[in-house]
């Protein structure tokens, strides 16, 4: 203290000291009182923070007992899911990997491994890889780290760049890199112990960004795919050897084929030779036969005369075989075809059936026809077109069986429509009847009943003839047991084409018949289907035009040169040439006759199926089964 | 308002005055604590104001002048209390640009109840703008704390109030080159 101080001390009054001390006081007393608000203050500050340091403790406990239990629901749903996780970090050259992951990988405790500098020098990962694919395996994981390397670099480059521009897959080559190296890798883990089998892995990696630590990081999931594997192998194998079977099957079928062509070929020849046969013997046996008729049988003593009755008899059957085999002949080689007529439906029927009424008498049977309904409303009609002969052969081979295979008893014979355009006749007997397992092979060549063959008599040839003439005329034949099982019924049903008989055809309405430029209208058919050409005759017939039938579109375009035709009814499939070429080759004829008007006949229905007529120049249609009124009306509309 | 605009106005009366002037201050402000103040504390501002009101009382000097000298000194005791808040900065307009984000982030960390004032300033042209907004009405206060940091740095600049601002709870100062 300076002598101021102290001479201003000691001028100060008592008065004057005692108000400086109290000020003093008061400042000393403030200092005080405020140090114990500050102490207080800070206890409480203290106490906050404690409280505060408490409470982020407990937060800090929560979140890792969280952190544990997500972290192991996370490696359960791995090991669930069967596949673990690798998290390489590019910069630090180091992998994390979650324990399902070590476990695929061979490395069991190895939670954290280096990266491998080159492709042979030891490495946790690499030791386990299979030698072959070890090179594979580095070089996948070097263009990740390169791909990641570089995806930060790029980052970094943007940053710098500024205006908070994110890595877009434009402007980052790195994408690019990644999307060129390809994010799947599978290799092999070689098996170390003996116990330990050798596992295929298939990898997955994705490069992202981790924004909190600022570092680009691949996720690689690592997934044993073995069993995959085995299954896709096992498959193969199993496709491998239905290949090869179905190989051996199509062998076997074209064996079987060619096995059935050479039998089928064989029994052609067979038959050819029959029937060749049969051809030269039926002129000597004509002779034998005539000369039997113009024996004198006067004078012969009565066993004499039986055993004429014999030859006369037995010479009857053997002409009887020896057309049948000719017929089977023509059946097979295709040779036999069908005349179409029209037919009195009554007349004749009563004629046929009528002829055996003396045999079936002379065996003590009745033989009766009736006009049957067979569920169908419908009348038959009077007059159709048809094959008489062949249908009297049909009717003459049933009704012929029914009398020779029924001792007691009787034949009924019906006959009805079954539809507008077809009919049905039965042939019932009380004869002996046929085993249901034996009724399909009847129909077949030489298919009689042995048992029964001895004592009948016959060539066996009949109900197989029958079956191919059936089949030819477009119908169905069968046989089943007859009414309350006794004897058999044979039945046919047979598509047929009504005409107007001779009266009713001069009562006809003039107005139907089609005309054209006054006279009668020339009509070319084309049609391999006889019955189908039979049944357009008849109809045309039926319209009053002339018709002309071919069997192909080659017969068509030469009738057409030779000849003028007012109208072509054309088939769209023949054999030889189709309809539509047909159609193509008259239109580009020379002259008036490319435009002779060309109806398309057709089973199809379909605007696509007719195209290529319609393409080629066709200008009308005509659908199978041919209704008059339709060809009456196409007709009359191309021919205007 | 915090303690230490409180322990440092009476301190700043002590040092400038007297403590005897301060003592009196003090006493005729009638003040709830007596005047007891400690910087980490939080007090009523009508208390500052009473205490400034007596000042004048006692000086006879208009309060303006008084609240822009207390700024002025606050600032340089800011700077030996809180040197780190100074640190990194090389001259006033710099310190200035950035005294609201540091005002507001170092008061809200120690007292996140505490109401700061606004204090925005903001380059126009060659001149620096500097607004002051606040529920308290020490614009006066930013004036004279304004004033010295311009003369902590050492810069060479002058301070205008924008007189078309209206009164002591908001006000625009210019700062601009001599």
């Amino acid at each position: 203290m300076d002598g101021t101080g102290w001479d201003a001390a000691a001028a100060m009054t008592a008065e004057e000291m005692e108000a400086e001390l109290a000020l003093v006081r008061r400042r000393l007393a403030r200092s005080e009182s405020a140090r114990k608000q500050a102490e207080a203050l800070l206890e409480f500050k203290s106490r906050v923070l404690a409280q505060a340091n408490e409470e982020l403790k407990e937060n800090r406990e929560r979140l890792r007992i969280e952190l544990g239990q997500r972290t192991r629901q996370l490696l359960e749903a791995q090991r669930v899911a069967g596949f673990g996780t690798m998290i390489w970090d590019a910069e630090a050259f180091k992998a994390e990997l979650s324990p399902h992951c070590q476990d695929l990988l061979g490395l069991h405790g190895l939670a954290e491994i280096e990266g491998a500098k080159t492709a042979d020098s030891p490495h946790p990962i690499l030791d386990r890889v299979s030698p072959e694919e070890r090179e594979k395996v580095f070089e996948w994981s070097r263009r990740l780290t390169t791909g990641a390397l570089q995806l930060k670099h790029n980052r970094v480059a943007l940053m710098q760049a500024g205006a908070g521009r994110t890595c877009k897959a434009d402007d980052c080559r790195t994408c690019e890199h990644l999307a060129d190296c390809d994010r799947m890798l599978e290799f092999r883990i070689v098996g170390r112990n003996a116990g330990e089998a050798n596992r295929m892995i298939r990898a997955l990696a994705e490069t992202s960004v981790d924004e909190d630590i600022g570092r680009v990081l691949v996720f690689i999931t690592v997934q044993d795919i073995t069993r995959e594997i085995e299954a896709a192998n096992e498959a193969e194998a199993l496709h491998q050897r239905d290949q090869r079977r179905m190989r051996e099957l199509e062998q076997l079928a074209v064996e079987l084929r060619a096995a059935r062509e050479a039998a089928e070929r064989a029994n052609a020849a067979k038959t050819r030779f029959l029937a060749m046969m049969s051809h030269d013997i039926r002129t000597p046996m004509n002779g034998v036969i005539g000369m039997l008729e113009l024996f004198d049988a006067a004078g012969l003593s009565e066993s004499q005369h039986e055993m004429l009755g014999l030859m006369r008899a037995s010479g009857d059957q053997l002409r009887m075989l020896l057309d049948d085999i000719i017929d089977l002949e023509q059946a097979e080689s295709g040779k036999l075809t069908l005349a179409a007529f029209p037919l009195e439906v009554g007349t004749f029927l009563s004629t046929s059936i009528g002829f055996w009424t003396r045999a079936a008498r002379g065996k003590g049977l009745t033989l009766e026809l009736e006009r049957a309904a067979f569920g169908w409303r419908g009348s038959l009609v009077e007059w159709i077109v048809a094959d008489r002969y062949r249908l009297r052969q049909i009717i003459d081979n049933l009704v012929s069986n029914a009398v020779k295979f029924t001792k007691r008893g009787g034949i009924r014979v019906r006959v009805g429509p079954i539809a507008e355009d077809r009919f049905r006749f039965e042939v019932i007997d009380t004869g002996i009847g046929i085993p249901p397992e034996r009724r399909a092979e009847i129909f077949e060549d030489f298919g009689q009943l042995h048992t029964v063959d001895v004592q009948a008599g016959g060539s066996g040839l009949g109900l197989a003839i029958c079956r191919r003439i059936v089949d030819l005329m477009g119908g169905t034949i069968g046989v089943e047991a007859g009414p309350e099982g006794v004897g058999s019924c044979f039945w046919v049903e047979l598509p047929f084409v009504e005409v107007d008989g001779p009266t009713a055809a001069k009562q006809r309405d003039e107005r139907r018949l089609l005309r054209f430029d006054g006279g009668r209208l020339r009509v070319l058919v084309a049609e391999d289907v006889e019955t189908n050409r039979i049944v357009a005759r008849g109809m045309l017939s039926k319209l009053g035009c002339d018709v002309e039938l071919v069997t192909n579109g080659e017969e068509a375009v030469e009738a057409l040169r030779r000849d003028a035709f007012d109208v072509v009814l054309m088939d769209m499939s023949m054999p030889v040439l189709d309809g539509p070429e047909a159609t193509r080759r008259i239109k580009a004829l020379p002259g008036a006759v490319s435009r002779t008007p060309i109806i398309a006949l057709t089973a199809y229905s379909g605007r696509a199926e007719l195209a290529p007529m319609m393409t080629a120049g066709a200008i009308g249609v005509v659908k199978k089964p041919i209704v008059l009124d339709e060809l009456y009306r196409a007709i009359k509309s191309v021919c205007r | 308002m915090k303690g230490v605009i409180f322990s440092e106005l009476i301190y700043w009366v002590e040092e400038t005055y007297s403590p005897s002037i301060a003592d009196q201050m003090i006493r005729q402000a009638d003040l709830p604590g007596d005047g007891c103040y400690t910087s980490v504390g939080s007090y009523p501002h009508e208390q500052a104001l009473a205490m400034i009101g007596q000042l004048v009382e006692i000086t006879g000097e208009p309060v303006n002048d008084l609240a822009d000298a207390y700024g002025y000194w606050l600032s340089a005791r800011f700077a030996q209390l809180y040197p780190e808040v100074f640190m990194g900065h090389t001259n006033a307009i710099n310190f200035l640009r950035a005294i609201d984000g540091i005002h507001k982030k170092e008061v809200a960390r120690l007292y996140p109840d505490a109401l700061t004032p606004s204090v925005i300033a903001e380059v126009d042209g060659e001149d620096l703008l500097v607004s002051y907004a606040s529920h308290r009405p020490f614009a006066e206060v930013a004036h004279g704390l304004i004033r010295g940091y311009i003369d902590y740095f050492g810069d060479d600049l002058v301070i205008i109030r924008d007189e078309g601002t209206p009164g002591p709870h908001a006000a625009r100062f210019i700062v601009q080159r001599k």
